[in-house]
């Protein structure tokens, strides 16, 4: 049987006075991979820190896994499966990328004798070694932005939670990572991914979730061997 | 966890090249005032040949008193760079994220704040204890003084890391840090005006108990209520924090 990870039923979310989601209902399944697409505003971002917990609904019901944000002992054990990289990387510039990691790390409460292991295997997937001693300041955006990826995979959560992960990304980083992440849907691990990018992140998704107007429009579409072209013209007719 | 917190602040605060200006300034500050109270005290000519009578209360007393004004100004920088200005950079992000409290968020980096304290303390206590090249000090009002100074500092950092953990704004939380801690020393100043209520105010002032440390008494409720201050503004720091 499928097990039902999120359960999401009729949430409302109001940031400084303004309504962003409103009446949404939504069921994920545990290993299921999730693009979200929307216009710039129309409460991407928003959905996504609900999820993580970082952000409070104004009214509805948020479970993951059974538990919930409001039980602060439910929060500590959810934020625990969550691994989030948010769109603006959180990175102290004065900090070296290693030591960031380990820092992460720590507030993962990821065992010590694991610690350094982690740290490698993310440095490696991302292609971080290379400058893993080289203060982030002085890194490129693209490399900053692996460096967030880099934390989000830290702790091996059970479900990753992406905001426009591709941003700054060349192409042959973004394939790689793409290609991670097929490899971590191979695990199971729940994928939920907001991203305008149709070549290679949105297509490994099993299905597509359209925001607009603070409302979600399930899709379902075949998204692989699709053009460019194509899916803008699915997403975008679809209502 | 509050450890981790601390130490990755106090890293990030001596990596920062702005630290060790403020050191800079901060000493070379201290360094004046030393001077200037080493020669207020010899044109005094309390000086006699053999032992300094009186060296620690008219030197030692005014030096840590100077040291905690001037830091006390500091504060309102000191605790708005340490919550403030990770929620505007974005990088609190990186606590809310993990599976951890609030309070050990605002404990750690009150910890840290802490530790800098201690270091700063520590580094100005050097031209007091120099003068022990030529006399000797009264241990007690210098270890009290030094104790005084501690306490109250690390409520007036409790104070600004409860503020500013409610502000999304530098310049703002710079400004009401700096208010709130001109408001305790203005409560003292009111008190002289004030008849009946006079005893109260006074009460909640910040500096009239660091008075009694630096005239080397140690006094148990001075102690207590830098404690509760303490507390006071870091619970409500949990809470600024709390909210989403």
């Amino acid at each position: 049987m499928q097990e039902e990870l999120f359960y999401i039923q009729s949430l409302s979310v109001n940031v400084n006075s303004r309504l962003i989601l409103q009446h949404l209902d939504l069921k994920v399944i545990r290993g299921e991979s999730i693009a979200i697409v929307g216009n710039n505003g129309s409460g991407k971002t928003t959905l996504l820190k609900v999820m993580c917990g970082l952000v409070n609904p104004t009214q509805g019901i948020l479970r993951i896994a059974g538990m919930s944000f409001a039980n602060s002992t439910q929060a500590l054990q959810l934020k625990r499966l969550i691994g989030y990289a948010a769109d603006t990387p959180p990175l102290y510039h004065n900090d070296t990328v290693r030591s960031y990691l380990r820092f992460i790390a720590e507030l993962k409460q990821i065992a010590k004798h694991q610690l350094t292991a982690r740290v490698n295997l993310s440095l490696e997937v991302l292609d971080l070694t290379q400058v893993s001693n080289a203060p982030i300041y002085t890194l490129s955006k693209g490399t900053q932005q692996r460096v967030n990826l880099a934390q989000a995979i830290l702790s091996n959560p059970e479900i990753l939670v992406l905001d426009e992960p591709t941003t700054g990304l060349d192409p042959e980083h973004c394939q790689s990572f793409a290609q991670y992440l097929i490899q971590l849907q191979a695990q199971n691990i729940t994928l939920i991914i907001a991203s305008h990018e149709y070549t290679t992140i949105v297509p490994i998704c099993d299905y597509m979730l359209k925001i607009t107007n603070g409302t979600v429009q399930k899709i379902m579409l075949p998204l692989a061997n699709k053009t460019i072209r194509e899916l803008n013209d699915q997403i975008y007719s679809a209502t | 966890m509050i450890k981790s917190i601390a130490l990755h602040e106090l890293r990030l605060v001596l990596c920062d090249r702005k630290t060790w200006f403020c050191l800079a300034a901060l000493h070379a500050l201290m360094g004046i005032i030393f001077n200037w109270l080493i020669s207020i005290y010899l044109k005094d000519k309390i000086i006699v040949t053999t032992t300094a009578y009186g060296i620690t209360e008219k030197i030692i007393h005014p030096y840590y008193a100077w040291f905690s004004l001037l830091i006390l100004f500091l504060t309102p920088m000191i605790t708005t760079q340490i919550l403030c200005a990770e929620k505007v950079n974005k990088t609190m992000l990186n606590y809310q994220a993990a599976p951890i409290s609030t309070a050990s968020i605002i404990f750690g980096k009150y910890l840290a704040v802490n530790l800098i304290l201690v270091l700063t303390i520590l580094s100005v206590s050097i031209l007091p204890l120099s003068l022990l090249l030529s006399s000797s000090l009264d241990w007690g009002q210098f270890s009290a003084g030094i104790l005084g100074a501690y306490l109250m500092l690390s409520a007036t950092l409790a104070v600004g890391c409860g503020i500013s953990s409610f502000m999304h704004n530098i310049t703002r939380s710079n400004f009401i840090i700096f208010l709130a801690t001109l408001s305790f020393i203005l409560l003292e100043w009111a008190a002289q005006y004030t008849g009946s209520y006079a005893m109260y105010l006074q009460s909640f002032g910040l500096l009239s108990p660091l008075k009694n440390f630096l005239s080397g008494v140690i006094n148990l409720q001075s102690v207590c209520y830098y404690g509760c201050i303490s507390y006071i503004f870091l619970t409500v720091g949990t809470w600024g924090l709390n909210k989403k």
